[in-house]
This record gives C-alpha cells, structure tokens and sequence, in this order.
C-alpha cells in the first residue's frame, strides 16, 4: 500500500523535502512506517521522530490525515493515508 | 444583540471567569462602531474587551501585532513581558520597535507605540522576560494568556501557570515560513506538556523568519483571544493550526489530551 508523508519545520528542512511517497506493506503500522524512514533518514529521523529504542521523540506530533494519534504507534495504516510528521517549533 | 441572547462558547464547555466588561464612552462606541457590526460580538462583546486583561509575551515579531491588534480593538490592559533593548535585527518584523528606539527598552518602545494607536490603553511593561520567578504574578493579573515567546523554557513556565490558575492560554509560535497556533483550555484542552513534554533535542535560537509571517500569527493570535474574551466563534481548542506560507497551505489538525499529563490530566471542565 502508499503512504504519502509530510514532513514540516525543522524535519523538512533536515531532510530537503516536503513530502514523499513508500510502499508498505498491508496491515502496516506507524512504527513499521516510521522505521522504514528511519532505514532511509537515518540521522533526520532519529533526532526528529523515532529514537533508536523505537520510541517517538517527545517533541513531535504524529497525525493520520489531520488527526492527531498521540503515541499511538501501533494504529494500522492503510492505503493512501496521509501522515504527518509535525515538529515543536518556538518562535516569533 | 442583548447580553442573555450572547451565544455559549462552542467550542468547549470550558466555564471560565466571566468578563462583566465595562461601559462604553462615546469615543469608544465611535472607535469600534465598525467591529460592532460583527454578528455575535456588538456591545457585550466590546465591553468584555474594555474589561479584560491580557499577558502578552513576548512583544515581539509576532507579540508585537497580537499586542497592537488587542490595542486596536479596545482590550482594556495589556500586561507586555519582555527585557532588553531594540536592536536592528528586530526591525525586519518587531512592528512595536523603531528605529529612534534603537539600544533603547523594548517594552518601553512597546508601550508607546501602543498609546500612540490606543491612549485609553492601560499597559503594565514589564522589562524582563517570563521566568521563574515572575511566572506567576504575571499569570495571575491576566484574565488570558497569549505565548509569543521563543524559547521552550518560558513556554512551559506559561504553560504550567495557565494550567495551574485556570486561565486560557493562546499559544503562537513560528519557523521559517511555518507556524503553529492553539488554544489552551485548562481541563477542555491538550495543554503544552501533553503535546511536547521536553523540548526537541537540536534547537537553534536564530532561524530565518519574515516579519509578514510572524505578523499573520500575530493576528491570529489576537483573534482567537478576542473570541475568547468576547465569547463568539469557535477557537482553536482542541485544534492546532498548521500554517506554512511557503506553499500556502492551512492546516487544522485535531489533537488529543495526554490522560496522563502530570499537570492537566486530572482537570476537567
């Protein structure tokens, strides 16, 4: 299945884009997803999304289409779905 | 419309102070006859602004213009938190700064040229920023908080002053052409802690920033503090609002309460 992803703020800038496409899986998880990212981005995506020991970084927000899934890792994903890798900005 | 046929807020069942407001001058109903046309704001809500106080910190890029637009549309008391003095990278977006204040106080170049737009404006310029140990008496001589400040440690002490005094927190923050906006409830809302309880690992203080960006939070921000104090619209409670003016896309993201937030988990409505 597609999973197209967002990346916003210091991420994007991290990784030089805004968004990008993978193929999972079916029956995938958040945790399957953001650790075939962290195979791909492995520095980016370990110090803005998912640490070594598998857990979020507590400064990111992580949506299914515009719904935040708190830490909910093992939410299933399915074909198409949108997510958002959202992290703290301080500002202004 | 008459003050018993004011709408509830509907956005949560949050109940918090009640803001009788104050009666209107003839200047004042001439000022603001145009923003009194709104629908569900008219008199009562004009009132509430002229009986409300606000905490802005800081007043800078971005609490520069929620000050100056609470200013503009007649809140009775700014508290502005904010130390140091003018200085020529602010003068990109800090609209409350200028050019003669230069090496001068910024809370003080705040205070008039806010009194030059509004001089029935009652200010208290605090020179410092929000800290440990002016956290709370700041907090508790506001009736809503807005969070303009740019560092992670103020935002939490905000945080968790607003949560421990029940007070309504509108938080704004900005990277680059991006920006994040939410309304903090204490107990009808995620609070700060429950969306980011550390602070992220790298974080750099300077980053790029236009002052049209910061200027848009800014009145955002403004807007949804006066929908609270006036009690019509639907804020940002429960939402945060992802803005990113690189591709003009507006985001609204529904987000959920830690039920295990150490500072707000037990709170309700």
């Amino acid at each position: 299945m597609k999973i197209r992803i967002r990346y916003t703020t210091q991420l994007r800038m991290a990784l030089g884009i805004d968004t990008e496409e993978v193929d999972l899986p079916e029956a995938s998880t958040l945790l399957d997803l953001l650790r075939q990212l962290r195979q791909q981005h492995p520095d980016a995506l370990s110090q803005y999304a998912l640490n070594a020991q598998d857990a979020l970084q507590p400064s990111v927000l992580l949506c299914v289409g515009d719904q935040h899934v708190g830490d909910d890792l093992l939410k299933p994903l399915h074909d198409g779905e949108e997510v958002t890798i959202l992290s703290v900005i301080s500002g202004g | 419309m008459p003050e018993d046929q004011q709408p509830e807020l509907v956005e949560s069942e949050w109940t918090g102070s009640e803001w009788t407001g104050s009666e209107l001058t003839g200047q004042e109903r001439a000022t603001y006859q145009w923003q009194m046309w709104v629908p569900d704001f008219g008199e009562a809500g004009q009132r509430r602004l002229k009986g409300a106080s606000v905490l802005v910190t800081r007043c800078g890029g971005l609490g520069g213009v929620v000050a100056y637009e609470l200013a503009a549309a007649g809140i009775g008391k700014l508290i502005l938190a904010h130390g140091g003095q003018v200085k020529y990278s602010d003068l990109n977006r800090q609209l409350l700064m200028t050019y003669d204040a230069l090496g001068q106080s910024r809370v003080e170049s705040a205070r008039r040229r806010l009194l030059e737009l509004n001089p029935r404006l009652e200010i208290e310029a605090v020179a410092e920023n929000v800290n440990e140990q002016n956290v709370r008496a700041l907090v508790a001589i506001a009736d809503v908080v807005i969070d303009c400040a740019p560092l992670f440690e103020e935002r939490r002490l905000l945080n968790r002053e607003v949560v421990a005094q029940r007070k309504p927190m509108v938080d704004c923050a900005m990277y680059e052409l991006e920006a994040h906006l939410t309304t903090i409830l204490p107990g009808a809302s995620p609070c700060l802690n429950c969306l980011y309880p550390e602070p992220p690992m790298a974080w750099r203080r300077e980053f790029p920033v236009f002052g049209a960006v910061s200027g848009m939070v800014g009145c955002l921000g403004a807007m949804e503090a006066i929908k609270i104090i006036s009690r019509f619209g639907d804020t940002l409670a429960g939402k945060l609002l992802a803005c990113n003016l690189r591709d003009m896309t507006f985001r609204t993201l529904a987000i959920r309460r830690d039920p295990h937030c150490p500072l707000c988990s037990s709170i309700r409505p």
